[in-house]
């Protein structure tokens, strides 16, 4: 249990700046997620929160201490990684003691805290197994075991779920989230699967090009994103310019501070909804013609595209009508003004409203 | 502004520095001080050209540049002339007992050579077993000492990295390409021609230049066969012993003029295969065809004869040593006489050998595992550096890295001429690239994220490579280790310069018994070696996946 500070956290490779300015506060306890495209810092962050590499400059405050220069072994920082890392050439129970025996505890007090936390993640039958014989998931859970056993200041993951089929994550998520609850441990999440990093997480901490976007709990991103490009990445969004207050040549209510030009309206697809009627009351319509319409079971997506051509993606209840509209047929695509946001039309630019 | 330090700051640091310096005093200083003394008047001790200006001026040692180039491109195109159609038969066709011939040729290519080219002397020698048997029959066989005896050992000697490069090669390369040109209306040979072998080039040309180095820097076999054909190793050792009390000045300046040849050769491989990297996918595996009939025979006969061609040797000795003695001289049927001599003459050379062999490879095990960290883990310019340096050994003959070693260990308290030691650190800095490879190959494949978490679990940089590491890796050292003990034990070249009475291995004295003719000795000594030897391949075979990748 620790609350983290990182207070202007810099660290570049040659010329390429990898974290920029990283400022974030966690509070004990809490699940923080660090989500993000590909190359954009996560691992970069997380390898300085645990001492693999020099940070350039800036604090890592754990408890009120800088924990920034101290070496890796000394930060009791536990580590969860994508690969594993298991220890191929000892057994299972001598994976999660490693780090107790290092810290020179007890034989029975080892026994004891191993079993208790084995059972924890379900591999008590398999102790004494070498992880050779161990499916992927049940590696991953001998990684979480051994980062937990120690009952580290802090714990940090870097994927740990990536590397396993779909339905396994599924699972595995919900007991790390219970594992991590039952101990009120604070963690430190990097994941690129948006789903995953809702699901799981207090603080979702969205990053891009080594910045932080946006730190806030997941339905605070999801439906407040502080800027265009959380919008982009958490969920879909349509985005539609504004020229002179109108889109697509139709006058949308628009707040008096958006600017006549370099302004996008983004739209949800599930905000969306089509009619070939009359617009509903309190509704925008804006003229499309139906390109595809596709069933996926839960629901329909439809690709449309409006009068000045460009495309736009909604997701309808399933309804038999709207499934055999035809290719080409015209339709009025709606949605409620309130529901709406504007962004400026950079890629990380600011929310208007 | 607080430094940046780095995430596994002192441990490493000081093996770094403590690797930086050892590399420095066995390495570098030796080299340096051959290199000045080289520019040393050998009476006044003043700067001069003279004894580059001698060795390119005077018939003497133009005689034995000329020799030593001449062996060496002889060598190697021998090799090349073995070693190419051997790996194109066994990668290309289904070939009856192709582990017999693999171990045949990796035994052939760790034994010593100077075995090969007295074994040589037992058969087509003045008095060997074919010339007299010919001799019975009125056929006169030309002799086989000189030139030609050398380039029968080399060529013999080196073929099988040559086979073992280019067979992995001819492996590996895509058959779809092949395919291609033959549907693009090649014939056979003009897919090898154009196709094949360009592909292929580059692992040949490798091969051929460790062959050409270890050609030139070989010792034994022309001193034992050369008779009156000097190379620059041999004249450099005899100019050492008519030194030997004054300055070795013409013995290092040949020593030189080695290196200056091995780095050229180097060179002049590295420009080539610069300009052919092929880049490979693997989607079509080559497939070997079958073969029958008059093909069966012709692929057969010519597998097998080169591989029992590089084997004469062993087999030689072996034989010899079983034959019956009374002095030097060979008496007829079957004895352990040969054995009992070397039992009571020289337990002294066995027990040495193994002494000595078994101290550099423990060395060689340590300090290879802490090297092979730093050259894989360490992200640096010294470590991108050490990866470069480990290829000098390499370069420079065992000749000149004794007599580098006397010229620097020689005074004060770090005087180690004539001790058991010096052999031990020369044999060790000369095979330490051996171990550094075999280990680094399988560091490679350890994710570093198994010691990260070793390290985030709190365990120190040492604590980890000892408890984490080092298991992992354990492969590697050994299979390293035993590669370094068959060269370590076998040495010939640097031992003969440094050693004294007290210090004689093997090798050394199946030279003396060899020069002196005492042949019985020599073959039971060689026999000895050669079974110690194939013992730890066998055990290298047993112990790596890869098996024959591990000798070339
Ligand atoms: N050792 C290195 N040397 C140079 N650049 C590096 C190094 N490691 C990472 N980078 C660069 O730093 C940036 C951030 O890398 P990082 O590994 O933190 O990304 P990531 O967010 O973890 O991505 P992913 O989701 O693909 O794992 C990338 O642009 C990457 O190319
Ligand atoms: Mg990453």
């Amino acid at each position: 249990m620790a609350d983290v500070h990182l207070k202007s956290v810099r660290k570049s490779y040659g010329s390429v700046l990898a974290l920029s300015e990283i400022n974030i506060q966690i509070p004990s306890g809490d699940f923080f997620t660090l989500l993000g495209p590909s190359g954009c810092g996560k691992t970069t962050l997380l390898r300085a929160i645990a001492g693999f590499h020099a940070h350039d400059s800036g604090e890592i405050v754990v408890n009120g201490t800088d924990i920034g220069r101290l070496p890796a072994h000394k930060r009791n920082v536990g580590m969860v990684f994508q690969d594993y890392a298991v220890f191929p050439h000892v057994s299972v129970r001598d994976n999660v003691s490693f780090g107790l025996k290092e810290r020179k505890v007890p034989k029975a007090e080892i026994t004891r805290r191993v079993d208790e936390i084995l059972d924890k993640v379900q591999l008590r039958p398999f102790a004494e197994r070498m992880p050779h014989a161990l499916s992927g998931g049940q590696q991953q859970r001998v990684g979480l075991a051994r980062a937990l056993v120690v009952q580290p200041t802090l714990l940090l993951m870097d994927e740990p779920l990536s590397n396993l089929d779909a339905k396994l994550r599924v699972d595995l998520r919900r007991e790390l989230r219970s594992v991590q609850q039952s101990m009120n441990m604070t963690t430190v999440y990097v994941t690129h699967d948006q789903e995953e990093a809702l699901a799981m997480s207090d603080t979702v901490c969205v990053m891009y090009g080594g910045v932080i976007q946006q730190a806030a709990a997941p339905w605070e991103i999801y439906h407040r994103p502080a800027n265009r490009f959380v919008a982009a990445f958490v969920g879909s969004n349509n985005f539609l310019p504004i020229v002179d207050g109108t889109v697509a040549g139709v006058t949308v209510p628009l707040p008096a501070d958006v600017p006549a030009k370099g302004a996008e309206l983004a739209l949800r697809p599930e905000n969306l909804a089509i009619v070939t009627g009359t617009v509903p009351d309190g509704m925008v319509g804006l003229p499309a013609t139906v390109d595809q319409v596709a069933f996926t079971g839960r629901e329909i997506s439809v690709a449309l595209h409006l009068s000045d051509g460009q495309e736009v993606q909604a997701i309808c209840e399933p309804d038999e009508a709207l499934l055999s509209l035809p290719h080409g047929s015209a339709a009025q695509l709606c949605f409620d003004p309130a529901k709406a946001q504007v962004f400026e039309a950079d890629v990380t630019g600011r929310r208007l409203a | 502004m607080t430094l940046p330090r780095l995430s596994l700051p002192s441990f490493w640091t000081w093996i770094m520095v403590a690797a930086c310096v050892m590399l420095a005093v066995l390495l570098f200083w030796p080299i340096l001080s051959v290199f000045v003394i080289s520019f040393e008047d050998g009476d006044t001790g003043q700067f001069t050209l003279e004894n580059y200006v001698q060795i390119f001026t005077r018939r003497y040692y133009l005689t034995a540049l000329g020799n030593t180039l001449i062996v060496g491109f002889a060598g190697m195109l021998g090799a090349c002339l073995l070693g190419v159609p051997l790996a194109f038969c066994m990668s290309r066709f289904q070939v009856r007992g192709r582990s017999i011939i693999s171990t045949m040729a990796v035994l052939a290519l760790v034994s010593p050579p100077f075995i090969g080219a007295y074994a040589w002397i037992m058969l087509l020698g003045n008095n060997g077993a074919i010339t007299n048997a010919l001799e019975a029959i009125g056929i006169d066989m030309p002799s086989i000492y000189g030139m030609r005896g050398i380039i029968l050992v080399f060529a013999l000697k080196f073929f099988p990295f040559i086979y073992l490069m280019t067979e992995n090669a001819l492996n590996g390369i895509n058959k779809s390409l092949e395919d291609a040109a033959e549907n693009l209306g090649c014939t056979a040979w003009g897919r090898f021609r154009k196709v094949t072998l360009p592909l292929v080039f580059p692992a040949v040309s490798t091969g051929a230049i460790i062959s050409f180095v270890l050609s030139i820097a070989d010792f034994g076999t022309p001193a034992i066969i050369g008779r009156g054909v000097r190379t620059l190793s041999t004249i450099a050792y005899s100019q050492y012993t008519s030194e030997m009390g004054g300055k070795p000045t013409m013995a290092v300046t040949i020593s030189m003029v080695m290196i200056a040849i091995s780095m050229l050769a180097l060179l002049i491989q590295r420009r080539v295969l610069a300009k052919r990297r092929y880049a490979s996918s693997m989607t079509h595996k080559q497939v070997k065809a079958p073969v029958s009939g008059g093909k069966s025979v012709l692929v057969h006969g010519v597998t097998y004869a080169i591989a029992l061609a590089g084997m004469i040797p062993a087999f030689v000795v072996i034989w010899t040593s079983f034959i019956a003695t009374n002095g030097p001289v060979f008496s007829g049927g079957f004895g352990l006489d040969s054995y009992r001599r070397i039992w009571s003459e020289a337990p002294d050379a066995i027990a040495n050998s193994f002494i000595f062999a078994l101290c550099a490879v423990a060395l060689i095990a340590v300090v290879s595992s802490l090297l092979s960290f730093i050259v894989v883990r360490r992200e640096s310019f010294i470590s991108g550096a050490l990866d470069l340096i480990l290829m000098v050994p390499y370069l420079v003959p065992g000749v000149v890295m004794a007599i580098g070693f006397v010229t620097t260990f020689n005074s004060g308290w770090y005087n180690l001429v004539g001790t058991a030691t010096m052999i031990v650190l020369i044999v060790f800095i000369r095979r330490l690239p051996y171990g550094v490879r075999s280990t680094s190959s399988v560091l490679r494949q350890v994710k570093p994220s198994i010691e990260e978490a070793a390290i985030a679990l709190g365990s120190s940089p040492a604590k980890t490579f000892l408890k984490v590491t080092v298991p992992l890796i354990m492969p590697g050292i050994i299979v390293g280790s035993l590669m370094s003990f068959i060269t370590a034990i076998n040495e010939l070249s640097s031992t003969l310069i440094v050693y004294t009475s007290s210090t004689v291995t093997m090798p050394v004295k199946i030279y003396l018994s060899v020069v002196d003719g005492e042949f019985g000795v020599a073959a039971a000594l060689s026999t000895v070696l050669t079974v110690s030897t194939g013992l730890c391949v066998f055990l290298v075979f047993r112990l790596s996946e890869d098996r024959e990748a591990n000798f070339v």
